[in-house]
């Protein structure tokens, strides 16, 4: 095995381990299959590593990962392959229990922007008024967002 | 579903093992400029640095900052970026191009590099010797597109001569020379049954994003699997073949055209290819939201007068390349690009892009095309407009963005100061937010009260005179009153119904019979009206202290406008709750989407 620390992006290591589950998470979100989040990643690292602004603290990187990494998937989506082959890829294989596998497949189908906003709420626990920020948009219209994914999803809202 | 499940199973979602030593070892392999292209583009590096048919973004082209396309100089040099992806040799063979001065690329450059016993650009295979270091892509006599003028010259595709890309790949098929690449447009079953025309032979299908340079050197080689080709009946086959299969008695055709090797001067290069004067059988459309998110949501577009004119007037427009315009991509507003698909009388169908400013883009050759403006905007004011035609949101940020408050059922001569009453544009009191709204609030002292905005739509929103659409109508309405309270008249929250609609007629509180009421039959309390439904009641759902929490409401309508093209949005709150009420309604969203019988 290569010494990854060898690396001209000497970084990448800490990085991966810092966002690279996280990363990984949002794109199959976004885009459905492993091997097209693969490419997210590794386009959102690049960036990262190559390109990124001066981040005034770890919150702050997260975030613009966050939102470069909605973007590539949006992007990626967008694409004229994309539109052709539609891939929902075995997403069978990451559960055991078929009905993980129903929420997931219910999740994935989502619009972007709802399922964005469903797993920025609810797995990686941002307020609404963080996701605004990180994405951008007006807090109510986050809020709707949240409802519309919710409604889509049939949420239940006990314990909320 | 509950929350924990969502938790629970992207908890569940991890990357295996490899994945960082894979990633690690893709971003050694690039260098920072390299992998800075857009993910398309990647998709498309491993085959040919273009994307879509001809368009390489790694040459470079002399602009002046306007974008506008100027005629390459003798002096023009390939940039830096270029310049280190290109072989000697290949340099030196642009560089001599170059110095002829040629922006046309023509058969006798494709020659130059094509192999010594395949002399002729007809040639049954392609192989090429470039070394291992040079470039993914290889352009036959050209640096790329070269401009002359309002003249693109789109250079003859060639392979990849060292392709060991890991992105993934583009339909395409190598034929007598030429490289063909697949249409977005799956045909119709019927249609390809129709078109179908000699057979040419059968596809290897022996690309994949890990061949060598070898495997594109074949006749017929391909990326699709192994399918039969045939001519397209109609068509020259040096522009456009098809393949076609049957599988399980499905029938799947898809056109492949070779839209390259040849100067763009006008629309009529690209456009006449398809013959499409007085060919068109049939016009839909497609808004933004359903392209963007491949909902394939198309509406027939009852063939407009200003069809005509507007085909027309592409076969004279001007091209542009892709990259000059590149900007045009970033609007990303509902109403900025609008997708028509025309039918022709064979029943093929050509996908269009069109771009508010006058531009049109083809997919399959990625250059934009600017109409002149008149059959432009003659043409587009005819398609309904933007997102589902037409979409717009109002979130109040600056003002009342046009709506206008209103109260009736209430005596002519009532005493404002016991009623209350107030509309205006103001901060939502949600905790937090820095949300802005329109405030309604009114004390109801009389049995009922009817507090409402309203806001006029038009010609400028693209709606046509006595021409039915349907109107799909949200907004989030802020308020604090607690269910299952209890009030005078009814309850503060159950009895203070939610009503909206869509009327041709501007909403007029009149004097009647002492009583202000309004010219719209809104229905009484509980009851809808002709003109207005109801949506729900103001009552929370959530939280049970007195502070604000938006509850959202939805609704779909159907309006026919009125000869002016005039339709108006009315949203209120009917009151049988004799006490005060005080509300904010703001995030309203309209998307409209006009009717075809």
């Amino acid at each position: 095995m290569q010494d990854l620390s060898q690396l001209p992006t000497n970084n990448f290591l800490t990085k991966y381990n810092l966002y690279g589950k996280m990363l990984f998470k949002i794109a199959i979100v976004n885009l459905g299959n492993k091997e097209d989040a693969e490419e997210a990643m590794q386009e959102a690292f690049c960036k990262l590593l190559y390109h990124a602004p001066k981040f005034n603290d770890d919150e702050h990187e997260k975030a613009w990962l966050i939102k470069i990494t909605v973007n590539l998937c949006r992007d990626m989506l967008r694409s004229v392959w994309r539109k052709r082959v539609v891939k929902m890829e075995d997403i069978e294989k990451y559960y055991d229990d078929p009905s993980d596998t129903g929420v997931m497949k219910e999740i994935i189908v989502l619009p972007v922007k709802y399922k964005t906003v469903i797993y920025l709420y609810y797995f990686e626990d941002y307020s609404v008024k963080q996701i605004s920020e990180i994405l951008k948009a007006k807090e109510s219209a986050i809020k709707m967002r949240l409802q519309r994914g919710r409604q889509l999803l049939k949420i239940e809202l006990k314990g909320e | 579903m509950n929350k924990y499940d969502i938790k629970r199973v992207i908890e569940k979602l991890e990357p295996d093992n490899e994945m960082e030593y894979r990633i690690s070892e893709k971003l050694r392999e690039s260098s920072p400029r390299r992998v800075a292209f857009k993910p398309v583009a990647a998709i498309a590096a491993g085959l040919v640095m273009v994307i879509g048919a001809g368009a390489f973004a790694s040459y470079h082209i002399d602009r002046p900052s306007n974008g506008k396309p100027v005629r390459t100089s003798q002096n023009s040099s390939l940039s830096d970026s270029s310049k280190a992806q290109l072989p000697d040799s290949k340099a030196k063979r642009d560089s001599e191009i170059m110095n002829e001065n040629s922006g046309v690329v023509s058969s006798e450059d494709t020659k130059e590099i094509l192999p010594e016993n395949k002399p002729n650009s007809k040639s049954e295979t392609i192989e090429q010797k470039n070394s291992i270091d040079s470039p993914k892509v290889q352009v036959a006599g050209s640096t790329g597109i070269k401009e002359q003028s309002n003249e693109i010259s789109v250079p003859k595709v060639q392979l990849p001569e060292n392709s060991t890309a890991t992105a993934k790949m583009m339909g395409l098929i190598v034929y007598q020379g030429r490289i063909y690449l697949q249409g977005t447009l799956q045909i119709d079953p019927k249609v390809a049954e129709k078109l179908v025309g000699e057979k040419l032979g059968t596809t290897k299908g022996n690309i994949t994003e890990w061949s060598k340079q070898n495997d594109y050197a074949v006749e017929l080689a391909s990326t699709v699997g192994i399918q039969d080709v045939y001519m397209t009946k109609g068509y020259d086959k040096s522009f456009r073949i098809m393949t076609c299969e049957k599988i399980n008695g499905e029938i799947y055709a898809y056109f492949f055209e070779c839209l390259n090797g040849i100067t763009v001067k006008t629309g009529h290069d690209i456009f006449g290819k398809f013959k499409m004067e007085n060919n068109i059988d049939s016009v839909k459309y497609e808004n933004f939201d359903s392209w963007n998110n491949g909902k394939q949501d198309f509406k027939l577009l009852t063939k407009p007068d200003e069809l005509n004119g507007f085909l027309a007037a592409l076969e004279n427009a001007i091209p542009y390349d892709r990259e000059s315009l590149a900007s045009l991509f970033d609007d990303q507003s509902a109403t900025g690009q609008k997708f028509i698909n025309l039918r022709l009388k064979d029943g093929s169908e050509i996908q269009l892009r069109l771009f508010k400013d006058g531009y049109v883009y083809y997919n399959g050759i990625n250059l934009f095309f600017k109409v002149d403006s008149n059959a432009f905007n003659a043409f587009w004011n005819s398609i309904p407009s933007g997102n589902s035609d037409y979409s717009r949101t109002f979130t109040f940020d600056k003002d009342e963005e046009g709506w206008s408050g209103g109260f009736a059922d209430l005596p002519v001569n009532y005493e404002p100061d016991i009623y209350d009453l107030d509309f205006k544009w103001t901060n939502i009191p949600i905790k937090g937010t820095t949300d802005k709204g329109l405030m309604l609030k009114g004390q109801n002292r009389s049995d009922d009260l009817f507090m409402y905005i309203s806001r006029k739509f038009g010609k400028e929103d693209g709606l046509r005179p006595n021409t039915k659409y349907t109107v799909q109508l949200s907004f989030n309405l802020a308020t604090n009153v607690v269910a299952g309270g209890m009030g005078v008249g009814g309850a503060p929250g159950e009895s203070v119904y939610v009503k909206a609609g869509i009327i041709n007629k501007e909403p007029i509180v009149e004097n009647i019979n002492g009583t202000r009421t309004i010219n719209v039959d809104k229905g009484i309390q509980g009851n809808s009206g002709k003109d207005m439904q109801i949506l729900g009641t103001i009552q929370k759902t959530e939280s049970v202290d007195n502070t604000y929490e938006y509850k959202h409401f939805e609704k779909k309508f159907e309006i026919t406008t009125n000869d002016k093209g005039e339709a108006w949005v009315i949203i209120g709150t009917d009151s049988g709750y004799e006490g005060l009420t005080q509300l904010y309604i703001t995030d309203i969203k309209l998307v409209t989407a006009r009717v075809f019988k």
